[in-house]
């Protein structure tokens, strides 16, 4: 007496439990307490920091002034971290900083990450001509300064957050591209690639469906590391005036300021020095940790 | 017969910019196919064979020679005559690990070219009907490959071909990635598809024993060349070429 | 019955003579995969000797596991996969109780393994002849001289044509196929007594592999090497091997002579893959086995092979042992020289 059926295709083993689709989910289950508690830190810090400068009833926090105690230092007369040049609250200028920064270094990010992918796949994908023409273009984009083109949009719109965010997401999006490229000339050869194409799915789609889908998990670590680099460059244009103007807060605006006053006190330059630090350190280790467990062949290079 | 497929003097050298050198990849090959035909290519590497098919596909340019699936020359067709080539002609590569997106469920890459040619609430009816066809449960549209085994996505990859009621299957490969034991469930059911539809099929390998229990007719090709080609049962009695005398010798030796 | 059953090849005609240590004894030989608290299995209670000069082939498909035997005798387990039992013994000495200095020592001099992808086994940045001699000075108090000569005359030997000019090239500079060559120099460059090769000609064409497996032929011979040769086509080691170990899921099911491997073999499993490999002519049914390998983890409490077997009764609820049958070990309670199941 036989215990098996005849039919072959009845024997296959029964895949396993469907998997987690929330990969972020999975990305934070297998993150230890330190990132997550870091990643949280930071963006209560980052919306704090913009709520306070939205909220007309929370402006007050960052922007009052008390010409009488200028220049405390951390834990005196009710300010944690002491007060600015026009005895405005440290800590709360430090959180607007904050906020701005990230606020910045978010918007940078996703539209470098868009124009990379974009111009990235347009050229590895698409021809031999466009291949060509967005070499050129990358290879022009990357070598050109941020700061060179924040000093032009500076003369011609003026310093603002609008400045920054252009000449930083301007010439940033090269790097990506690049890495974009060359990924999608790997892709392009793989199989399923080459079955989309007999099966008439037009170029445009198999881009869409399989390049972006599958340049996901490097698209969320270059993300990640473009918060850190827009958050220095945001810090660098405003230090050198061309970027955010007072009363917006900004880390760079605080350097700038507290370096006429380094004589006095030390604190206006030490804090936000400090803290943006210690935010793109963490930063750049989020996305090294992100890239351990998504990309662990070491496709990506970091900046 | 009317003929399906044809190849008239294909060529396709790959140079090496700057250097001269360049590399024949495939060298002045015609051949052609009839319909409900099936035709084996035998080859080892660098043969050229899944040039061939490649450039059989649109995939690859070739550098000279014309290729014609049902009366289209697939590569001096407008834009628009070429969209009918996914009717024409569908592949099964050799990969099962490297030819379904793992991004994409099995539903979604059975249907992903008949959507597009049939419209989404006909390919999701014919779905059902080609999960039975190559004997693979309902509830498995909505898996991902990596919860399917080598043999289970290949017949996934069938089944997308099929979707597209191809007039052509090329099939490169199709089995030598499996383990040797279940080979023969994917070739047993390419052999029941191709008689129940009708199919004309271009079946590459290396392998001459598969070819020869497969094929209706066999091409060997080295080095970009066609050495030889007949019947299988002729080639295999009384081969000519030494190439396919040496294929022949190194068959693996089953009985004692 | 408890204890492993270890498996000696069959004995010599002459009553009088003892039967030779093996060269190679693997014992009751089990590998599992830790992971945290959790050990899944991925070999278990493995037994094979093999005879000086004997060519024993390890055949298996997919999770049989016949990879991973042979890594782990010469101590080259992959990070969380450990020996959980048994033993392996080169001319009677313990591989896996010795410290890494000794076993160093007999790597390459005494034991050695090729493998299936020469490129990633040989530095692609370095000149094949400083490896070859590198080997050599590793093992030997030689002058470089002398072992330049040794790494020429066994290139010479392995069929790479030129050998003292190609000495200076890089393994990119070489075929497929000589590649192969050139590791199985580097690899027997020391005369060792045991060779390991793990599907060695697999990525390789029809033609190259004939003529590798015609070259390790030669050199058994020549230098009374045994050598262990897995591969998952039983065709090709059909025609090289003295003897057959077939593996399913993590054990062996069937040892035996070559030919009688072929001629009758008796357990279910080699007989499909038989009928699985066999060519037959134009229109006939391609010979299979229902169903897949079960992954290790999934194994069955009783005969793994089951959920795959068309002779399996009740009987086979409990899980097979190797039985001597002839001179073959089959693990099977309804061999197929029994006759049909219940």
């Amino acid at each position: 007496m036989s215990l098996t059926t005849a039919d072959p295709f009845a024997l296959e083993p029964e895949p396993g439990r469907a998997l987690a689709w929330r990969a972020g989910a999975r990305l934070v289950h297998r993150s230890n307490i330190f990132w997550v508690l870091g990643s949280l830190v930071l963006l209560v810090g980052g919306v704090a920091g913009v709520l306070i400068q939205v909220v007309p009833s929370w402006r007050h926090l960052y922007l009052d002034q008390n010409l009488l105690a200028t220049f405390q230092a951390p834990f005196s007369s009710g300010h944690i971290l002491g007060t600015d040049n026009l005895g405005r609250d440290m800590f709360w200028q430090l959180v607007g900083g904050l906020g701005i920064s990230l606020s910045i270094g978010v918007g940078v990010s996703l539209i470098s990450v868009v124009l990379g992918l974009l111009i990235g796949i347009f050229g590895g994908f698409f021809g031999q001509v466009a291949d060509a023409v967005t070499n050129v273009v990358v290879d022009v984009t990357w070598a050109f300064p941020a700061i060179l083109l924040a000093v032009v949009f500076a003369g011609w719109i003026g310093p603002s957050l609008t400045t920054v965010i252009l000449s930083l997401a301007l010439t940033n999006w090269a790097g990506f591209a690049r890495i974009v490229r060359g990924e999608v000339l790997s892709l392009r050869e793989r199989d399923f690639v080459s079955a989309a194409r007999v099966l008439g799915v037009p170029k445009v789609i198999i881009s869409a469906r399989h390049f972006v889908v599958n340049l996901l998990p490097v698209t969320m670590v270059m993300v990640v590391y473009f918060i850190a680099t827009s958050i220095i460059g945001e810090a660098g244009l405003s230090f050198l005036g061309l970027g955010v103007q007072a009363p917006t807060p900004s880390l760079g605006l605080i350097l700038t300021v507290g370096r006429d006053y380094l004589a006095i006190s030390p604190w206006m330059v030490v804090l936000p020095g400090v803290l943006l630090a210690l935010g793109v350190l963490f930063l750049n280790a989020l996305g090294d940790h992100l890239r351990d467990l998504l990309d662990p062949f070491g496709r990506i290079q970091r900046r | 017969m009317t003929t399906v497929a044809e190849l008239e003097s294909v060529t396709k050298i790959y140079r090496v910019r700057g250097q001269g050198v360049h590399h024949v990849a495939v060298d002045d090959v015609s051949f052609s196919v009839d319909a409900g035909e099936t035709l084996g290519i035998v080859g080892e590497s660098g043969s050229g064979k899944t040039t061939v098919a490649r450039m059989l596909l649109r995939l690859t340019r070739p550098t000279s020679g014309r290729l014609t699936i049902k009366g289209i020359d697939i590569w001096a067709a407008d834009r628009e005559t070429r969209k009918q080539l996914p009717r024409a002609v569908q592949v099964i590569f050799q990969d099962p690990y490297a030819s379904l997106d793992p991004r994409m469920s099995v539903g979604a890459s059975i249907s992903e070219g008949a959507r597009r040619v049939f419209g989404r609430q006909q390919a999701t009816r014919d779905l059902g009907r080609l999960l039975d066809i190559v004997g693979l449960p309902q509830r498995y549209r909505n898996l991902y490959p990596r919860e399917l085994s080598g043999g289970q996505r290949q017949r996934v990859a069938i089944a997308r071909a099929l979707a597209m009621q191809p007039a052509v299957l090329v099939a490169d490969e199709p089995v030598s990635a499996l383990d040797v034991s279940m080979q023969g469930q994917v070739l047993n059911l390419l052999n029941d598809l191709r008689a129940e539809l009708q199919l004309t099929c271009v079946f590459i390998s290396h392998d001459l024993g598969i070819v020869r229990q497969f094929c209706e007719r066999v091409l060997v090709m080295e080095r970009g060349k066609v050495v030889e080609e007949g019947l299988p049962e002729e080639i295999f009695n009384s081969p000519t070429h030494p190439y396919t005398k040496s294929l022949i010798d190194a068959l693996p030796r089953m009985s004692w | 019955m408890s204890s492993p059953m270890v498996v000696k090849p069959p004995e010599p005609a002459d009553a009088g003579v003892q039967a030779p240590v093996p060269a190679l004894e693997i014992s009751g030989l089990s590998i599992a995969l830790r992971t945290g608290r959790t050990e899944k299995p991925l070999v278990t209670d493995v037994s094979l000797a093999v005879a000086p000069g004997e060519i024993v082939g390890l055949v298996g498909e997919s999770g049989s596991g016949k990879s991973l035997t042979a890594l782990a005798s010469i101590g080259l387990l992959p990070q969380g996969v450990e020996v959980s039992a048994g033993e392996v013994r080169l001319d009677g000495e313990s591989l896996l109780a010795m410290d890494r200095k000794r076993l160093r020592s007999l790597c390459g001099s005494s034991i050695s393994m090729i493998f299936q992808d020469p490129l990633s086994s040989l530095d692609p940045c370095a000149r094949i002849g400083n490896q070859i001699i590198e080997t050599i000075r590793a093992h030997k108090r030689v002058s470089v001289g002398e072992a330049k000569r040794d790494a020429v005359e066994l290139l010479d030997r392995v069929g790479i044509p030129r050998a003292k000019e190609r000495m200076r090239s890089y393994p990119y500079e070489f075929s497929g196929g000589m590649r192969q060559r050139v590791m199985i120099a580097a690899a027997l460059v020391l005369r060792p007594r045991v060779l390991l090769a793990d599907e060695p000609t697999t990525a390789l064409d029809v033609t190259t592999q004939a003529g590798i497996v015609e070259l390790v032929r030669e050199l058994r011979s020549e230098m009374q090497m045994s050598v262990i040769w897995i591969s998952h086509d039983l065709g090709l080691v059909g025609r090289l091997a003295d003897r057959v170990a077939v593996m399913y899921a993590g054990e062996i099911v069937e040892l035996a002579p070559t030919a009688d491997l072929f001629r009758s073999s008796q357990h279910p499993y080699t007989a499909g893959l038989i009928r699985s490999g066999t060519r037959l002519s134009y229109g006939e049914r391609f010979g299979f086995v229902p169903g897949t390998v079960t992954e290790p983890g999934h194994w069955p409490a009783g005969c793994r092979f089951l959920p795959r077997c068309d002779r399996a009764t009740e009987a086979c609820a409990s899980h097979p042992l190797l039985e001597s049958r002839g001179l073959a070990t089959v693990r099977c309670v309804h061999p197929l020289t029994e006759g049909a199941g219940a």
